[in-house]
C-alpha cells in the first residue's frame, strides 16, 4: 500500500517550512494551536474525509503519512487526533466516539481521546517519526563530534549503538505501516475480535517497547548536550516517553495478544499473523 | 542519510488460494514426519521429502517456466517459505538452491547450465552448498586464499574451505575461489560451479557440531581439476556478485522463523497448563516481534521483486530476526518448568527445546555476525 506522493510532497513542505527549532521552542510555551489551524487550512484534518464531504479521500497509508510526519518534526497541537476522529465520524468531526471494549489505557489528558484501537494505531505512527528523528539526529550528531582526534561514527563501538538504533527504528515503522495498511484493508477494529486488531496491537506493543531503548541510544550518543532544554532533543525524547503509555502500554497490548495465543494455539495464530 | 521506509506490500491476488494449497499439502506430507526433523525445518535435510516438494511444484517458485520453474512474484515465494517454516517443513536439502544458487546460475550461468540444473533444482533432486569460509577467513571473507589457477586443462584448485553446510551430500558446491594475482583484496575472486560428485582431488570431512549432528564440513581441494566453463559470471567479479547473494540470503522467513517449531509447542504447552499473566504478557511479546520482523521481511521481499538492492534493509532483518529466534528457548525455559529431553517419547515440546537450545548459538553466526551486519549497517547509514 503506497502512501500518495503529492501528499508527502505538501506534508513534508509545510513541516520543514514551519516547525523550525525556534518555532518548537515557542511552541513549549504558547501550545502551538496554531499549527492546527495551518494545516486544516491546506486540508490535513480531513485527509481521511471522502471526496464528496469535502474532504481528500485518502487511505490509512495517506494518514500514516501524516501521523509520521508529525511525530518526526515533533509537531505541536492535536492535528493527527483531529485527522483520525474526522476519518472515523466523517465531516462530523469530533463528538461521541465509539469506544472499543478492551479496558486497557487512556490518552494524554490534552489531547482529545480517541476509541482504544485508532488511538494506539495513531501513537505507533506518531512514536516510529519521532524515533526515525532521534535516529538521524544522532547520525549526524556522531558525523560532526569529534573526540579523540575523529568523528564519533569513527568508532565502531558508536557504529554498532547506531546500527542497533535504526534496527529498532526500522521495526517501529515496518510494524505501523502494516498496521495502517490493515486497518485500510479490514477496517478499523472495534475489539479483539476484529481482522486488523492483532497488528494494530503490535504496532503499539512494539512503538511502546522500542521507545526505551532508541531514546537510551539516541541520548546516550548525544552526550550532556542532549540533556540540554536548548538542544532540543527532548522534542522527540519527551514525546516517546509519553506516548508509550498512552492507549495501552506495551504490556497491556502484549498481554491481550499472548492470552489470544495461548488460547487458540499455534495454527490459528499463524492464521492471524498471516491472514 | 537515507529515510527508513517499510511499505506494507498488497499479496497479490492468488496469494490466497497458494497459502491454502500449501497448507493442505503440509496437513498431509508432514504427517509422518517426526518433530525432532520438523524443529529443525530448513536445518533438517530430507531428500524424499525434497522431491515431494519439487513434485508439488514448491520449490523454484520465482523461477521462469522455461526452466521448470514456478514463475511467480517474491511475494508469492514469500508465502511459501514462510508456509513451510511455520510447520517445521523439512527443507534443507533444496533451500540453499532455491534461495541462492539457482537464482545465481540464472543470472550468470550460460544457456546450457541452465538448462541442465535449474529444472533439476525444481524437481527437487539437486543439494547445493556454499563454499565461503575458509580457516583463516570468516568475517574477514575477502582475505580467503584457496586458489583456482588456469590452465590449458582447465581450473587447478588448491586450498580449504571449512564449515561448508552440506557438503557431503550435496551434488554442487558453488565456490568463491582467489583467481587474480595482487591488487585488492576483493578484486581477484571469482565464483565457480563446482561438481562435487565427479571431480577428483576433493576431500570432505564432516564436523561434529556441540549436539554432536553432522551438517558442516571441511573440504579440502587438493589439485582438483575444474572444466574451463565451471566459471560463473565474469572471471574476478566473485565479490560483487556474493554481495548480490548475501542480500538474498538475509532478508528472508527463516532469519526469524529458525525456533517456529519450538514456539508453537510452546503455545500448545501452555494452553495445556495455564498461563499466569506473566507467561502470556511475554508470549504476546514474541509474537509481536513476529508479527514485526515479518513486516519487515516482506517490505524487503517486494523492494526485490521492483528490481531495488535493499541491501541496508536486509542485514537489518536478519540481525533483529536473528536475536529474535535466539531468544526463543530461554523464554520458553523461563515459562514451563519441564526439561529439556531429546528422547522420543518426551513431550514434542521437550524434544525440540533440546534441539533448539543447542543450535540457536548459531543463528546470528551463519550468514555473518550479528557485528558484520551492524557494520553493514552503519555503512548503510553513511557512518563508515
Ligand atoms: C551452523 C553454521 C553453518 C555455516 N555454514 C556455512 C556454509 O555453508 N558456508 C560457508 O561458507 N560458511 C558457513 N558458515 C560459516 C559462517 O559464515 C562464519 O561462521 C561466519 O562468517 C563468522 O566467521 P568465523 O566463524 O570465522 O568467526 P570470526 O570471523 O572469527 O568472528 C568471531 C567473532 O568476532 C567478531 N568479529 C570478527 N571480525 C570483527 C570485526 N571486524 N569487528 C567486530 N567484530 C568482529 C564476529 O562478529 C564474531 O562474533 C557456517 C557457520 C555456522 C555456525
Amino acid at each position: 500500500m503506497n502512501a500518495d506522493l503529492l501528499l508527502l510532497d505538501t506534508v513534508e513542505r509545510l513541516f520543514s517550512e514551519q516547525l523550525t527549532p525556534e518555532y518548537l521552542a515557542e511552541a513549549e510555551r504558547s501550545g502551538g494551536a496554531d499549527f492546527l489551524s495551518l494545516a486544516q487550512e491546506i486540508g490535513l484534518d480531513a485527509v481521511l474525509v471522502a471526496q464528496e464531504e469535502g474532504g481528500y479521500g485518502g487511505s490509512w497509508s495517506d494518514a500514516f503519512v501524516v501521523a509520521e510526519a508529525c511525530g518526526r518534526y515533533a509537531a505541536p497541537g492535536s492535528l493527527p487526533e483531529v485527522m483520525v476522529s474526522r476519518g472515523i465520524l466523517g465531516s462530523r468531526g469530533t463528538g461521541d466516539v465509539p469506544v472499543g471494549h478492551v479496558p486497557v489505557g487512556h490518552s494524554s489528558a490534552e489531547q482529545p481521546s480517541l476509541p482504544l484501537p485508532a488511538g494506539a494505531l495513531l501513537r505507533s505512527a506518531q512514536m516510529a517519526g519521532a524515533a526515525q528523528a532521534l535516529l538521524e539526529r544522532s547520525v549526524q550528531y556522531c558525523g560532526e563530534r569529534e573526540q579523540f582526534g575523529r568523528p564519533l561514527g569513527r568508532f565502531q563501538a558508536v557504529q554498532q549503538q547506531l546500527a542497533e538504533l535504526a534496527g529498532y527504528v526500522a521495526c517501529m515503522q515496518a510494524a505501523s505501516q502494516r498496521a495502517f495498511a490493515e486497518v485500510q484493508r479490514r477496517g478499523m477494529p472495534a475489539g479483539e475480535e476484529d481482522p486488523a486488531w492483532l497488528a494494530v496491537a503490535i504496532a503499539k506493543c512494539r512503538c511502546s517497547e522500542l521507545a526505551h531503548p532508541v531514546t537510551l541510544i539516541a541520548h546516550g550518543m548525544h552526550g550532556a548536550i542532549g540533556f540540554t532544554e536548548e538542544f532540543g532533543l527532548q522534542h522527540f525524547s519527551r514525546p516517546l516517553w509519553r506516548w508509550r503509555a498512552d492507549y495501552g502500554r506495551c504490556s497491556d497490548w502484549a498481554q491481550a495478544i499472548g492470552r489470544h495465543a495461548i488460547a487458540r494455539g499455534p495454527e490459528a495464530t499463524w492464521d492471524a499473523l498471516t491472514r | 542519510m537515507p529515510r527508513l521506509n517499510f511499505p506494507a506490500p498488497e499479496l497479490p491476488a492468488g496469494a490466497d488460494d497458494l497459502r491454502r494449497e500449501v497448507r493442505a499439502f503440509f496437513n498431509e506430507a508432514l504427517r509422518d514426519v517426526p518433530v525432532a526433523e520438523r524443529a529443525l525445518s530448513w536445518d533438517a535435510c530430507n531428500p524424499e521429502f525434497s522431491r515431494r516438494m519439487g513434485a508439488a511444484g514448491l520449490i523454484g517458485m520465482g523461477f521462469p517456466h522455461e526452466y521448470g520453474g514456478g514463475g511467480r512474484s517474491q511475494l508469492e515465494r514469500f508465502v511459501v517459505l514462510e508456509e513451510c517454516l511455520a510447520v517445521g517443513a523439512p527443507t534443507g536439502f533444496h533451500w540453499f538452491a532455491d534461495r541462492q544458487s539457482g537464482p545465481l546460475i540464472l543470472r550468470y550461468g550460460s544457456e546450457a547450465l541452465k538448462q541442465a540444473i535449474i529444472p533439476r533444482i525444481c524437481r527437487g533432486e539437486l543439494c547445493f552448498c556454499i563454499g565461503m569460509s575458509e580457516p583463516d577467513s570468516g568475517s574477514d571473507l575477502a582475505s580467503l586464499r584457496t586458489r583456482a589457477r588456469r590452465t590449458d586443462a582447465g581450473w587447478i584448485v588448491n586450498g580449504t574451505k571449512v564449515w561448508t553446510t552440506n557438503a557431503h551430500r550435496a551434488h554442487y558446491m558453488i565456490a568463491l575461489f582467489r583467481t587474480g594475482e595482487g591488487g585488492r583484496r576483493h578484486e581477484g575472486l571469482s565464483q565457480f560451479l563446482v561438481d562435487l560428485r565427479n571431480t577428483p582431488g576433493i576431500r570432505i570431512a564432516p564436523i561434529r557440531d556441540l549436539a554432536g549432528r553432522e551438517h558442516f564440513n571441511e573440504v579440502h581441494f587438493e589439485g582438483a581439476l575444474l572444466p574451463e566453463d565451471a566459471l560463473i559470471g565474469a572471471e574476478n567479479n566473485g565479490w560483487a556478485q556474493v554481495m548480490e547473494e548475501l542480500a538474498l540470503e538475509r532478508a528472508g522467513p527463516e532469519r526469524y522463523l529458525s525456533c517456529q517449531t519450538l514456539f508453537n509447542e510452546l503455545l500448545r504447552v501452555l494452553g495445556d497448563r495455564g498461563a499466569s499473566a506473566a507467561a502470556a504478557a511475554a508470549v504476546g511479546a514474541a509474537v509481536a516481534q513476529l508479527g514485526a520482523l515479518r513486516a519487515m521481511s516482506l517490505s524487503v521481499a517486494a523492494m526485490l521483486q521492483a528490481g531495488e538492492s535493499p541491501n541496508l534493509e536486509a542485514a537489518m532483518v536478519k540481525d533483529m530476526g536473528t536475536r529474535f529466534e535466539q531468544s526463543i528457548p530461554a523464554l520458553a525455559q523461563e515459562l514451563v518448568d519441564l526439561p529439556a529431553d531429546p528422547s522420543s517419547d518426551a513431550l514434542p515440546y521437550q524434544q525440540a527445546l533440546h534441539l533448539m537450545t543447542l543450535l540457536a548459538p548459531s543463528f546470528s553466526l551463519r550468514g555473518g555476525s550479528g557485528e558484520i551486519l551492524r557494520g553493514i549497517i552503519a555503512r548503510g547509514l553513511g557512518l563508515r
